[in-house]
């Protein structure tokens, strides 16, 4: 009984957060000019939960946190690509977390590449325009570099997460 | 001496500066107060200065044709087919051979087409014409004209109670029931004697579309033919483009039943109406004509919009440099073997 | 949560670098690709070529595109959206291009414009209505 109370609590905790960064995103746009270039700090939250809590919350949370999103912010085209790069992100990172070769680091930057793939993906399919692929060095390389740097947040973050935190 | 030598060569580097001397250059201009259409006029010209000034005489020539033949409206000091068709019962009006010109050209249409465009079915065509303005004004109230209007009004369409005087330079309407409206044929004819001005008078290489009647002149600036997309009147279809054609100074036009529409009750109707029911023609959905005279391929191209596909493949079989394409109502495309040639090669 | 899955893996790497390597790939190649002296800017919707713009004449259009609008300018041999109604703003706020695959997207739009170097598709001089 207890355990569900603090379940629900913890998890839209956890919405709440991850939601709480979108729109800081959203207020400072962070741009290069390029799109599909953003910061990412939600993804923060999914990595966190993901390495600490069942995949089946994190899923919820993770999707949660988008629809939401897309209703307040982006709209439903910003929705459409949220989903496609958030879906391809965390199965690419649940699956990897299994592997004992794989650090979080490791684990955050394939995420990071994966979300822009998939992006490019659904980015190519609703403009029908193949062309599009030629973006893939401008969105390999940012997604290593903020998978890392979600990868080391995290690693600084779960050591300190208290203990009941952890519902496994 | 060496003052001298430096002073000309001084002028002759700024002459190469100058314009005029380059090699043409694409202009366009755009009208919009004219026939009820935007009308695009694009030239190769190697001096920018010509090109505008030669645009303005033809703006305002275009203006001159677009008064001569207005049915609606009345313009001071002009004896238009306004006024003609306000003096129909009651006397002849002397009017510019222009007018003259289009009228017996409508009459030769009238023959060609077996009497399914007639210039003088204005008692009808107006009938419609006031039905789909008040149903575009005020759409939930919109309605067809009413039958027997249109019954008593095609018995004022005889063609032959147009009087042409040559000699006097007049035109007499006998019928006072009955009008003129030159709508399936005075844009192209106009567009004609506009690019006919533009051959001997302004430039070799140019291009009229006047709402969607196209006329060339010549070739493209590099020698290559004008390439002409023809509207595809499917519009859920994906393809813009039904057909797209290679023309050097050839003329094509288009008639269709996705221009000038209104609704009653859910259903769309156009404007070009088949003589023989008072109805808009609904054989096919759209007719293109390519030919060198865009006067003809505008007549033409409603004349068989207003027969079966059949008729319409012997008529154009029939005259010579004449090439069609129909659209049928089940969109599919049939191309006379001329109008095939002339494509795109993709 | 293993303390050890917290410590940075050599194996870690692993992916990265292939991306990386990739990465360097595609754009050598794309350097190193002859810029043809013709460019043009291909203006797709929803996958139908609408318009190809020479990159050499300076040039404002707008265009329609799922359901709002896209300013296109050509200017100086660069191609960039001027202005547009979508929610996201990120066509407008991308760079000028002018390099042959380059391409500015409007995802809410579905409207691209890339740079070609040959003109794939006839788009008509006029058209008969």
């Amino acid at each position: 009984m207890n355990k569900k109370i603090l379940s629900v609590a913890v998890y839209g905790l956890l919405l709440a957060v991850a939601f709480a960064f979108s729109f800081m995103e959203v207020l400072i746009p962070f741009n290069l000019g390029i799109p599909g270039v953003k910061l990412g700090l939600a993804n923060l939250v999914v990595v966190v939960m993901l390495a600490c809590l069942p995949w089946q919350g994190a899923l919820t949370v993770s999707v949660l946190r988008i629809l939401l999103s897309g209703l307040l912010f982006s709209g439903p085209s910003g929705m459409l690509y949220a989903l496609a790069g958030g879906l391809c992100s965390f199965a690419v990172m649940a699956l990897l977390l299994r592997c004992r070769y794989f650090s979080l680091f490791g684990v955050s930057m394939a995420g990071g590449l994966a979300h822009n793939f998939g992006q490019l993906a659904v980015a190519i399919w609703v403009t029908q325009t193949a062309r599009i692929v030629w973006y893939l060095p401008v969105l390999i390389i940012s997604g290593v570099i903020t998978g890392a740097l979600i990868g080391l947040a995290a690693s600084l973050i779960i050591p300190r997460l208290p203990k009941r935190f952890l519902i496994n | 001496m060496k003052r001298l030598i430096c002073v000309c060569l001084a002028l002759l580097l700024l002459m190469t500066g100058c314009d005029g001397l380059g090699a043409p250059a694409q202009y366009s201009e755009l009208y919009v107060d004219t026939f009820d259409t935007v009308v695009q006029l694009v030239a190769y010209d190697s001096d920018e200065q010509h090109f505008r000034e030669q645009a303005e005489e033809f703006h305002r020539l275009l203006q001159e044709y677009d008064r001569l033949y207005d049915i609606y409206t009345a313009y001071d000091g002009v004896n238009n087919l306004y006024e003609v068709n306000r003096q129909a019962g009651v006397a002849p009006v002397k009017v510019d051979d222009r007018i003259l010109d289009l009228l017996e050209f409508g009459k030769e249409v009238y023959t060609l087409s077996g009497g399914k465009v007639n210039i003088a079915a204005g008692a009808v065509l107006s009938l419609w014409h006031q039905a789909r303005t008040a149903g575009l004004n005020d759409p939930a109230n919109a309605a067809l004209p009413d039958a027997s209007a249109l019954a008593e009004a095609s018995k004022h369409t005889a063609i032959e109670d147009m009087v042409i005087d040559r000699q006097a330079g007049t035109v007499f309407l006998r019928d006072p029931a009955m009008s003129l409206d030159v709508g399936a044929i005075a844009k192209g004819y106009a567009t004609e004697q506009l690019c006919l001005w533009i051959e001997r008078n302004a430039w070799s290489q140019a291009a009229v579309s006047a709402g969607g009647n196209v006329r060339t002149v010549g070739s493209k600036g590099d020698g290559t033919p004008w390439v002409i997309g023809v509207e595809n009147p499917n519009r859920d279809d994906k393809q813009a483009y039904v057909a797209t054609l290679c023309l050097t100074g050839q003329a094509l036009v288009t008639s269709g039943d996705y221009q000038r529409t209104y609704t009653v009750d859910g259903v769309l109707y156009h404007h070009i109406i088949d003589p023989a029911t008072c109805m808009p023609a609904d054989y096919v959905h759209s007719t293109t004509v390519l030919c060198d005279d865009s006067g003809l391929a505008d007549a033409l191209s409603t004349a068989l919009f207003l027969m079966p596909v059949a008729d319409g493949q012997a008529l154009v079989a029939s005259l010579e440099g004449v090439e069609a394409l129909w659209v049928t109502d089940d969109y599919q495309t049939i191309m006379t073997d001329g109008f095939e040639a002339a494509q795109k090669e993709e | 949560m293993d303390a050890a899955k917290l410590k940075f893996k050599p194996m870690d790497l692993l992916i990265p670098t292939a991306a990386l390597v990739v990465a360097v790939v595609i754009l050598v190649l794309n350097f190193t690709r002859e810029q043809p002296s013709e460019k043009w800017a291909e203006v797709r919707i929803g996958g139908q070529t609408v318009a190809v713009l020479p990159l050499d004449e300076n040039t404002e259009a707008v265009y329609e595109a799922g359901g709002g609008h896209n300013h296109v300018t050509v200017q100086d041999g660069k191609v960039l959206v001027s202005a547009a109604d979508c929610s996201t703003q990120v066509c407008v706020r991308s760079r000028a291009i002018s390099r042959v695959g380059e391409s500015i997207v409007c995802a809410p739009h579905g409207l691209v414009v890339t740079v070609v170097g040959e003109r794939t598709e006839t788009v008509p001089d006029l058209i008969v209505r």
